[in-house]
């Protein structure tokens, strides 16, 4: 026995156990649980590379020390189609956001599934790139690419500790946002080149008056940091525009605790890996300004009132007083230790005024864009009046699913208008907690979550019933 | 008192005040409404008993009730189009993909659909609804055949008859253990005065 020489192997019958180990957790995945077919795309995509790991003619040119460690990191990928059960996601409602994902990208475009994370937050990743880059070196590229390009599958993370919070949701809005920047971001850089060439230009005459040597790589610096910021935003405005005000009402939400005038920036030796982030205030703002929520409150104050809607005096009126006075705001630049970062920080906030004016300006633009890519059947058409009728059957304790008309079917609501009917009552409970106890608030917001699903169930299972009967009666149906 | 037909039941469901509207909530087709019941279908969770290291269910035990909660059954929720296999002799709880707000003069009873019964399938045993309920019904469902039942979320899978119940308003409300529930509910021991009578009848 010699373990210099018998090492490598040692490693290699290590790695084919792993294989192994992995493609049974796979296999024995329930199928019929996961939220959307489109789990089975990253489960089948994580076995055709496991398997073509595993065939000796390909093992041996793998360094087996190298293959062993990516095992272990495709261990978070496997993680994800693990977690992702309907026992934990509600599937109705992510069938709902596959429908607008699909009107969104086309039968041909990228695919998403969705799974949990264990962090206060929602994250969107590319599925298909993260295994690309666990199979660098590996494999070879064009073998990664055959498999990756085409078949683009994004994942969705969803707050897992939310799980029940299904208004909290309409967050999702914002991550399929990060999306269409990916698939957009030609037309999308354009126009930030377009708002932001003159403000930079300025920029770059003040950090040449500082440190000239220094001022081109400051300037691609703060270029990314705008690009960061901007995408934030665009996403954002996606959310709203998906989701209405109920995202504007999650996005709140999630700020809460927070302050809420602070733009985060953190810089990274690596440009594309620097995060920036503006303020709630400004991101609060600019969805009042863009997503037309004044619009919407003015609307259903009228609404709300005809169809005797006893939160009529309230809603509207709580929805305007989200926080979004950006005045005071002010920008920090992390980390601490960071050479530029006195430099930068100081230079975006003598540029702070026309900075924000190019942020809008360049969301002006983002919104003519997103209504002529999507011309029609995405943007969420909310009608107060049917918004209206949704909480009166809330606050009777009924679940906000079918849209009274004359006769006793009624048509199946909306998903946006659900979810917009179900944001506002839980806004509702929770800004007049001080009338409640505490067991009492519980009591009722978990009401109106088993309420808000049980519409989500029933309606995508109403629409389904009912396409196919026009179907039937068309004679495109056996 | 009496049963209400169908022209009554549409009557109450067409009611545009929610104290004395009848509601059954979503109804996917008008032919779900009978001579005098309506068709209720299958819900997307079901609860499925399991065979457990608990070692007995005694109900008149608090805590070895409470702990059965936990320990006896596993919660599942079918996509569309997905099924469950119901085993011969195998009890499962489901919800009613339909939710029921009924007014303070209406009770309702839970019946099985004799096509089914034909089959082997037992729909409900608890078969009393109380006036002023709200929320999707539990139907115990127990394969009695001697082979396996596919079961679909949606599926008509029994029917609800109405009755009148004179009442002057109000005071016959239901204010039950099982409020506004949307899925099907677990045994709820202990949840309310009465019962705390069962600790009188067990071991001591």
């Amino acid at each position: 026995m010699d373990f210099s020489k018998d090492e490598p192997k040692a490693i290699s019958s290590k790695c084919l156990s792993l294989i192994a180990r992995t493609k049974n957790i796979l296999s024995q995945l329930d199928q019929s649980n996961f939220p959307t077919p489109n789990t089975r795309s990253a489960v089948s995509l994580l076995l055709e590379v496991l398997e073509w790991l595993e065939n000796p003619s390909n093992l041996e040119s793998i360094d087996p020390a190298v293959l062993y460690n990516r095992l272990f990191a495709m261990q978070n990928l496997i993680e994800l189609v693990s977690d992702s059960s309907s026992d934990r996601i509600s599937w109705p409602l992510v069938s709902y956001c596959d429908d607008i994902w699909q009107k969104l990208f086309g039968d041909d475009g990228p695919k998403i599934f969705y799974s949990l994370t264990s962090e206060h937050n929602y994250l969107m990743s590319l599925f298909s790139n993260r295994l690309a880059r666990d199979l660098n070196g590996l494999m070879p590229d064009s073998e990664i690419k055959r498999r990756t390009d085409n078949n683009k599958i994004y994942c969705l993370q969803l707050a897992s500790a939310e799980d029940a919070n299904l208004q909290l949701y309409a967050n999702i809005g914002h991550e399929f946002g990060h999306a269409i920047f990916d698939n957009r971001k030609g037309e999308l850089l354009k126009s930030l080149n377009n708002n932001f060439g003159s403000v930079l230009k300025d920029i770059y005459s003040l950090l040449v008056s500082k440190e000239s040597s220094q001022a081109s790589r400051r300037l691609t610096r703060i270029s990314y940091i705008v690009m960061s910021i901007a995408k934030e935003l665009f996403c954002d405005l996606v959310g709203v525009r998906l989701m209405g005000p109920a995202f504007l009402l999650s996005l709140y939400e999630l700020s809460w605790g927070q302050d809420k005038s602070i733009w985060n920036i953190a810089l990274s030796p690596v440009n594309y890996q620097i995060r920036a982030y503006p303020s709630f205030h400004f991101r609060l703002n600019c969805l009042f300004r863009f997503g037309e929520v004044d619009t919407f409150c003015a609307n259903a104050k009228k609404d709300f009132v005809t169809a005797k809607c006893s939160l009529a005096d309230v809603l509207p009126d709580c929805l305007s007083t989200v926080p979004r006075d950006h005045a005071s705001d002010k920008l920090v630049v992390w980390p601490l230790g960071e050479l530029d970062k006195s430099i930068i920080e100081s230079v975006l906030t003598s540029h702070f005024s026309a900075l924000k004016e190019a942020f809008e300006h360049y969301l002006q633009e983002a919104d003519a864009l997103i209504a002529s890519w999507y011309p029609f059947g995405t943007i969420a058409q909310l009608d107060t009046m049917e918004i209206a009728h949704l909480l009166l059957r809330l606050q009777h304790d009924i679940p906000p699913n079918i849209i009274p008309e004359s006769d006793l079917l009624g048509r199946p609501a909306d998903f946006q208008a659900v979810l917009n009917a179900s944001a506002l009552c839980r806004i509702h409970l929770l800004v007049n907690k001080e009338e409640l106890s505490a067991d009492v608030l519980a009591q009722s917001m978990s009401k109106v979550e088993r309420l808000t699903a049980k519409s989500f169930e029933v309606t995508f299972i109403q629409k389904r019933f009912n396409e196919w009967g026009e179907d039937r009666r068309s004679g495109n149906s056996e | 008192m009496g049963i209400l037909n169908r022209e009554e039941l549409m009557t109450r469901m067409l009611e545009q005040d929610y104290m004395k509207k009848l509601v059954v909530t979503p109804l996917l087709s008008k032919e779900q409404i009978g001579p005098a019941s309506i068709d209720i279908r299958l819900g997307s969770t079901i609860i499925i008993p399991r065979k457990t290291y608990v070692e007995k269910q005694d109900i008149t035990n608090r805590a070895a009730a409470q702990q059965a909660e936990r320990r006896l059954y596993e919660r599942k929720t079918l996509r569309l189009r997905s099924k469950f296999m119901l085993h011969p002799n195998q009890l499962i709880l489901g919800g009613t993909f339909e939710y029921l707000s009924l007014p303070f003069d209406v009770f309702c009873m839970i019946m099985s659909r004799s096509s089914w019964g034909r089959l082997g399938l037992v729909v409900a045993t608890a078969a009393a609804v109380q006036p002023g309920f709200k929320g999707a019904l539990t139907l115990e469902l127990v394969n009695l055949s001697e082979s396996p039942i596919a079961l679909y979320p949606g599926l008509p899978i029994g029917q609800l008859v109405f009755i009148n119940v004179p009442s002057k308003g109000g005071e016959a409300l239901y204010d039950g253990r099982y409020s506004c529930p949307t899925e099907p509910e677990l045994p709820k021991f202990f949840t309310s005065q009465s019962d705390e009578e069962l600790i009188f009848w067990g071991e001591s």
